[in-house]
């Protein structure tokens, strides 16, 4: 098996069709995506991923270099598909954070896509007045980082500079704290800043891929504010409001997204 | 009473959105508010901003998917805008009959209070007689909802509550445990093991401890046991058990214990009251001591560091203390090994529970070995930074701004810069503008694809301004998403070299040059070995490829060279070689290949000596000069010739009435006749040896510009020239003469050519006749300007030289407003006049040069030569102002005369000039329309544009037609109307499918197609549609004859001409015997040459032609001559009024006849009645087609009716 499939720890349903691949959120894994696969499983081909330090991928791969910026996760995209010979035709489904990952990965390979549906999307999570409100102030998102040192290690967290610059250390790591979807601190640390402190705003004018925007009606992380400013400065997108609190439709209320989805891609197959 | 209020914690219920249900007075306490503020929000609106984000990335994931969380350290918006940290558990249930979750949130502060209450909140529950039942369901639904395991087990050892966890540990129901007896629900070893426990709790004493023990599924726990006696008065009635599963939480120790051990890392925790510390283990191995022992207080640690390091680790401890300021410093300390090394100390400050610092704890990590590293690794950059700068050749390396972060010594050097002025500027600031160029656009695309680049040439400035010629070699450094971070370049001056290499470059191609201008050999012979290198020049002046006349020797040229000339060649060379002479110079002979004798011109130079002085390398060419040998001698010959000669022919070109010059090879005047002298007004004796045009003083005649040299001319073709027409020679005085003439050749016996001899006479008179008829012909006699005709002619030039040159011109129609008027009222001589005067006051208004016509009638035009448009709409301007003001004054009457004048930009976007005087005849009627006596200037309007824009995106659809099989074949059956039956005759015709489905007519698209053209490849596509079609047929002889239309791009094409007769010879002769092409009249007579021969050779390969269209074009009979073809089809236009158009019938009937004398079949088109059809019968034309008869339709069809039609008949 590619290096890639395993280091992404890439699974692959279903084998005719067109190809939806999945990208999980901050904080998630590919597991966040079971209940919505079923729903296509006769009709798609469908790819799941972890990105490299987060779910089962393989943590020895992870660079803090590489990931400290969304970009590193969107050549991890690439790279996946590029493994599976996948060259065109893509439907790319992401959410959260893996919306902006997957604008950028359309804009560093555009041909790769047909288009993108994008659950609860932010370009940026900061406000940046007057224009913009993200919904959070940089203090705000360090206290996040804060409450991860805590929750993850406790008191141990001194101790995460060290064990993670430890070769074979890696194992002693990922078992100190397995009460989270996102288990690896020191990955989650890099994740979170990455994810946080992006400002892709720039990077929406340079989309050519039509997409479908899908918010959640009452989300404090991504409010509806900003799937509006997304719908104003993405190209060719679609916006759609589900009804639901929260910013997980997908494993709250995954009928409402599979049917979304659906009414999305039966609707492009028409007029494409 | 709310029972939730009874909860001594904080508790929210929410839907599985997170809307809050309830929530109890504990939470309200917490956070403020009211209870109805708080319901139905969402859960977030409790908590800050950082909680939330960790709610939606981390714990709704985790719950959605786990139906739990627990243990979470979250904070909670407080009432006083406070952030109170909490520990969250969650847990899904039921509420109010549907699914809900349970969130509690207890104060960290207050984590042990509250399993106390707990416990005194159930006794409260008991003393008040509640009823035991709700309360009990109650209490299990929010011990449920937290994790850890609760029970109540009375004094007789009988277990009366459980929670879900509990009883879950077990496997059990809740319900199920409640009665049971230990002994039924452990194994004997069990219950003796917890015996003490149960009885230390019975005694009223609360009982911690912490064992291994295996659940009912075998799998291996951890946990921690809390036994809490329940007092009532002084009797114990029973004890509750919270038992925490810490298996997650020991692993998670021993996995630090193992990390602290891998990463040589200790932990240590400290009571600032008492001085009491605790280390971990790992501790006790790196800094020495008994693992039992307690560790030593703060104050004693100041033996195990540097007295120094300890100062200042007191100074930041005692500042956490104060400030609760985080540390992390570097320290000395004597290793128990007693050698000194290393550690990272990190501290932070631990917080009582009512927010006061009561002491430290952090980390101790062994670094010394990275120290050491470290260090190791500044000197190791140290050095290698002093060599880099010190390194004898010149580097630097740039960042990725392209600004340079170091320079070599050397390079500074090299450059004459000073470090401190170059570092940080950018590198291409030193090359000079073209590197600078060559690096942006060549070097560097490459460089950051392929990360380096080798001996690159470039040139660099130095400090004094002087050019420096470099090769330049650099590799690149990339971070790991692969943006390049530096690079590091060595640059080598490689000034003189190429200074050196550039002047011998130029001295080479100087000799060169030089060389191959005189078609010279050249030789470099070694006077010590006798070896001499010649060039193929060289052996080819003497008859022989270089290759097989091989390496040759001085004694290969002695052999070669005729005897006569060699003593003095030696003598020659001998001289120049003892300096006696410059160079050697030397004409001689040498033996051609095939034996004859060469003149060559040999010249020489010694270039280099041997060290003791003696010649060593000459250097020389060869210059082959037989032919200017053989001239010299046939001119020497020629000249005795000509002086005999001479004197005969002087005296019979006296003699005779026209002008004769003769001149040399050169063309210079040797002798001019009398008529000649009289006519150029020079003498013959005074103008020999002058150039001939400053005697004979020629121009064009309309031009005046100087006209071309006859005799040049013929100097240069080698034969007899005629003079340009209308040519005027002016005399030295002045006198012009109309001349006519021609210039020939003077040849030697050899051939060769020795001069020119001018014959010419005055025509001047005769001219003037011509001239006067040619005035006539162009020009309105009324006016004296210039006529139609002429002015047509005129504008055609215009428009070509717009064309050729892209110049611009203009062009107006003027119409006289007020003409008819004038000759209504006065008559037509008086009109006349008025025509006079106004072209008088038009031709004043332009210049000389510009053309003025009458076009008739009262209508003028004027041609405007290289001008704008805004110059020529002043012009116009001026004339419609003059003719304005100007009155036409007969008699008592004055009239006013206005215009009305049409102005069109005469310049290359023009096709033709029809469509300028169509546009300039618009203009001028729009110019009367709007009102007369103005200006109308033409634009190029939309309709146009769109008009060509419709067509260019006819050709896009006919491109990919033609690339998808866009087309369909129609075909439209010929009827015969002579008795016989034969098989089907058709002719095919083309459609294009729209994205429809529906279809377009030809005549919408081959416009198009012909304009583009690209009707030779609809050709190509329609007629091996139709092979393809005739091929692919069942029964082959239902279809007699199937006509093919080509266009008269195809029939001009010889390409095409060459493709279709391989396309016939492949198809075979069936096809081609059922194969018919229909050319129109108008192409064959257009290319009647290639018509002609295209048509023979189709009928040759059995294919048949039929002339379309005939009667359409400029027809003669004649040319059916010219063109051996089948059939004949009349144009429909004769045949659609052929019953009550008497000339319609009279020349189909011609047809007709001309056809059958001739043996060729004739078709009739268009045929729509049966009048038509009955009349053409009895003409005898023998086929008909046409609507009445048969509706084009899709070719499949043709086949589908016959096979139909056949049936029947059988």
């Amino acid at each position: 098996m590619s290096s890639v499939l395993k280091r992404n720890n890439v699974k692959v349903l279903g084998d005719e069709g067109p190809v939806l691949m999945y990208a999980h959120g901050f904080g998630c894994s590919q597991d966040m995506w079971s209940l919505v696969t079923p729903a296509f499983k006769a009709t798609h081909r469908q790819v799941l991923f972890d990105y490299v330090g987060s779910g089962s991928s393989d943590r020895a791969a992870f660079d803090r270099l590489r990931y400290a910026d969304l970009r590193g996760y969107a050549l991890d995209v690439v790279e996946v598909c590029d493994a599976l010979g996948l060259s065109e035709g893509v439907t790319f489904v992401g959410h959260s954070v893996s919306c902006s990952i997957g604008m950028l990965a359309s804009i560093e390979r555009p041909s790769l896509f047909d288009r993108l549906i994008l659950l609860g999307p932010s370009p940026c999570f900061l406000n940046d007045p007057p224009g913009y409100a993200g919904g959070f102030e940089r203090d705000d998102l360090e206290g996040l980082l804060a409450l991860m040192d805590q929750n993850y290690m406790g008191w141990a967290n001194y101790l995460a500079p060290v064990v993670a610059g430890n070769a074979g250390a890696g194992d002693v790591t990922s078992t100190l704290a397995d009460s989270f979807c996102s288990t690896d601190p020191v990955v989650a640390k890099v994740f979170a800043r990455a994810t946080f402190f992006a400002d892709n705003r720039a990077d929406l004018a340079k989309v050519s891929r039509p997409s479908l925007l899908l918010q959640h009606r009452n989300d404090t992380l991504a409010p509806l504010s900003v799937g509006e400013y997304l719908h104003a400065h993405l190209p060719t997108s679609t916006l759609q409001v589900l009804d639901v609190a929260g910013h997980c439709a997908h494993m709250s209320n995954p009928d409402l997204v599979v049917k979304a989805m659906r009414d999305y891609l039966d609707q492009a197959a028409v007029s494409a | 009473m709310n029972l939730l209020d009874q909860v001594p914690c904080a508790v929210v219920v929410t839907d599985e959105g997170g809307h809050v249900l309830d929530v109890n007075a504990a939470l309200l306490a917490l956070a403020g508010g009211a209870r109805e503020d708080r319901i139905g929000v969402l859960l977030e609106t409790l908590l800050p901003p950082a909680s939330r984000i960790f709610l939606q990335t981390h714990i709704w994931p985790t719950l959605l998917r786990d139906g739990q969380i627990s243990e979470i350290h979250l904070q909670v918006c407080g009432c006083d805008r406070a952030r109170v940290p909490v520990l969250l558990n969650s847990r899904w249930g039921d509420y109010n009959g549907a699914p809900a979750y349970f969130w509690s949130f207890v104060s960290t502060h207050e984590r042990h209070r509250f399993e106390a209450e707990l416990i005194e909140q159930r006794n409260l529950a008991e003393t008040a007689g509640l009823a035991l039942g709700e309360s009990q369901r109650f209490i299990r639904a929010i011990t449920d909802a937290i994790p850890s395991m609760v029970a109540y087990w009375d004094k007789h050892l009988r277990c009366s509550f459980a929670n879900h966890a509990y009883a879950q540990w077990f496997g059990k129901q809740p319900h199920e445990l409640v009665g049971m007896s230990r002994e039924e629900l452990l194994d004997k070893r069990l219950v003796e093991w917890g015996d003490g426990y149960v009885q230390g709790a019975l005694a009223g004493h609360e009982q911690h401890f912490e064992r291994a023990v295996t659940n009912f599924d075998g799998s291996p726990r951890h946990i921690l046991a809390h036994y809490v006696p329940d007092i009532s008065g002084s009797e114990v009635l029973g004890f509750f058990v919270n038992v925490s599963d810490v298996t997650a939480l020991k692993t998670a120790q021993l996995a630090l214990e193992e990390a602290q051990r891998l990463g040589q890392t200790g932990s240590w925790s400290w009571q600032a009251e008492g001085d009491a510390v605790a280390w971990s283990p790992q501790l006790y191995a790196m800094l020495g001591g008994d693992p039992e022992a307690p560790a030593p207080s703060f104050e004693s640690q100041s033996r195990i560091y540097e007295p120094e390091d300890y100062a200042r680790l007191a100074e930041r401890v005692n500042n956490a203390l104060r400030t609760g300021e985080d540390y992390t410093l570097d320290l000395r300390y004597r290793r128990p090994d007693g050698h000194p090394g290393w550690v990272e100390a990190r501290g932070e400050v631990v917080r009582d529970a009512s927010g006061h610092i009561s002491g430290l704890r952090g980390t101790l990590q062994e670094i010394t070995q990275r120290r050491e590293q470290e260090l190791a690794l500044v000197v190791a950059q140290g050095r290698l930074q002093a060599m880099y700068e010190t390194t004898p050749a010149m580097l630097h390396s740039i960042d990725a701004q392209g600004r340079l972060l170091h320079v070599s010594d050397a390079w500074l050097a090299g450059l004459g810069y000073r470090r401190d002025d170059v570092i940080g500027r950018l590198s291409s600031d030193f090359l000079t503008e073209e590197s600078r160029q060559r690096a942006k656009e060549q070097v560097l695309p490459t460089f950051f694809a392929t990360g380096r680049c080798d001996a690159v040439p470039y040139q660099m400035i130095t400090a004094r301004g002087e050019i420096i010629d470099v090769l330049l070699s650099a590799i690149l450094e990339r971070d790991t998403l692969g943006h390049p971070i530096r690079s590091l370049a060595v640059v080598e001056d490689v000034t003189l070299r190429r200074r050196a290499e550039r002047e011998l470059q130029t001295e080479h191609e100087r000799l060169r040059s030089l060389i191959d201008g005189t078609d010279a050999g050249t030789w470099e012979w070694n006077v010590r070995t006798g070896e001499v290198i010649v060039n193929a020049r060289w052996a080819e002046i003497i008859g022989w490829p270089l290759e097989e006349l091989g390496k040759i020797t001085n004694q290969y040229r002695a052999d070669i060279a005729h005897p006569d000339e060699l003593p003095h060649t030696r003598q020659l060379l001998r001289d120049h070689f003892a300096g006696r002479s410059d160079a050697y110079v030397s004409e001689l002979r040498l033996r051609h290949r095939d034996g004859s004798w060469i003149w060559v011109e040999d010249r020489g130079r010694l270039i280099t000596r041997t060290a003791d002085g003696k010649p060593e390398w000459v250097f020389g060419i060869h210059i082959d000069i037989s032919e200017r040998k053989r001239r010299d001698d046939a001119l020497r010959q020629l000249s005795a010739e000509l002086a005999q000669q001479h004197e005969l022919m002087r005296v019979t070109l006296q003699s005779i009435g026209d002008a004769v010059i003769t001149t040399d090879a050169d063309g210079l005047i040797s002798w001019l006749n009398p008529v000649a002298e009289r006519m150029t007004g020079w003498l013959s004796s005074e103008s020999m040896g002058r150039p001939l045009l400053q005697v004979f003083h020629i121009i064009h005649e309309e031009t005046r510009e100087p006209a071309p040299d006859p005799v040049a001319a013929c100097l240069a073709e080698g034969k007899t020239v005629g003079l340009a027409p209308k040519t005027l020679l002016i005399a030295q005085d002045g006198t012009e003469y109309g001349i006519q003439d021609s210039a020939a050749p003077i040849r030697s016996p050899q051939g060769e050519m020795l001069g020119v001899v001018l014959v010419f006479h005055d025509v001047s008179e005769q001219r003037k006749l011509s001239g006067e008829m040619t005035y006539r012909a162009t020009h309105d006699s009324l006016t004296g300007l210039v006529n139609r005709a002429e002015f047509e002619s005129r504008l055609l030039r215009t428009l070509h030289h717009a064309q050729d040159n892209d110049s611009s011109h203009a062009l107006f129609y003027i119409d006289l407003d007020q003409f008819k008027l004038v000759n209504d009222a006065c008559g037509h001589a008086i009109g006349d006049q008025l025509l006079q005067q106004v072209s008088k006051l038009l031709g004043d208004s332009i210049r000389a040069r510009d053309t003025l016509a009458r076009l008739g009638g009262d209508e003028f035009a004027i041609i405007l030569e290289h001008c704008t448009m805004e110059q020529a709409s002043r012009v116009a301007q001026k004339i419609c102002d003059r003719m304005n003001d100007f009155r036409f004054v007969h008699g008592e009457k004055r009239f006013r005369i206005g215009t009305s004048i049409g102005l069109v930009p005469l310049d290359k976007r023009w096709a033709n000039v029809s469509a300028i005087q169509q546009a300039a005849d618009a203009s001028c009627y729009a110019a009367k329309e709007a009102g007369r006596n103005r200006v109308h200037a033409w634009f190029e309007t939309d309709v146009i544009m769109r008009e060509r824009n419709h067509e260019m995106q006819w050709t896009t659809r006919i491109q990919h037609a033609l690339d998808h099989d866009g087309f369909v074949l129609f075909a439209q059956r010929i009827h015969c109307l002579r008795d016989e039956a034969p098989g089907i005759h058709a002719e095919v015709l083309l459609r294009l499918r729209n994205d429809d489905g529906s279809l377009v007519q030809p005549g919408v698209f081959l416009p198009a197609a012909e304009r583009f053209h690209l009707a030779s490849r609809i050709d190509r596509w329609v007629l091996q549609h139709s092979v393809r079609w005739l091929q692919s047929l069942h029964e082959p002889g239902l279809i007699d004859s199937l006509s093919v239309n080509l266009s008269g791009q195809s029939v001009g094409d010889r390409a095409f001409h060459a493709w279709a007769l391989e396309l016939f010879g492949a198809a075979g002769a069936t096809v081609c015997s059922r194969l018919c092409i229909e050319i129109t009249e108008t192409a064959a007579v257009t290319n009647l040459a290639d018509a002609a021969t295209f048509i023979g050779q189709v009928r040759a390969a059995g294919v048949k032609v039929a002339l379309d269209d005939f009667g359409a074009g400029a027809s003669s009979f004649g040319y059916l001559k010219a063109l051996p073809v089948d059939y004949l089809k009349i144009d429909g236009q004769f045949i659609r009024n052929l019953v009550s158009d008497p000339l319609d019938e009279a020349a189909v009937r011609c047809f007709a006849d001309v056809a059958r004398l001739m043996g060729l079949e004739t078709v009739a088109e268009f045929v729509e009645s049966p009048e038509v059809l009955q009349r053409l019968k009895e003409m005898g034309v023998d086929y008909a087609q046409g609507y009445l008869k048969h509706c084009p339709e899709p070719i499949d069809r043709l086949t589908g009716a016959a096979a139909k039609a056949g049936a029947t008949a059988l």
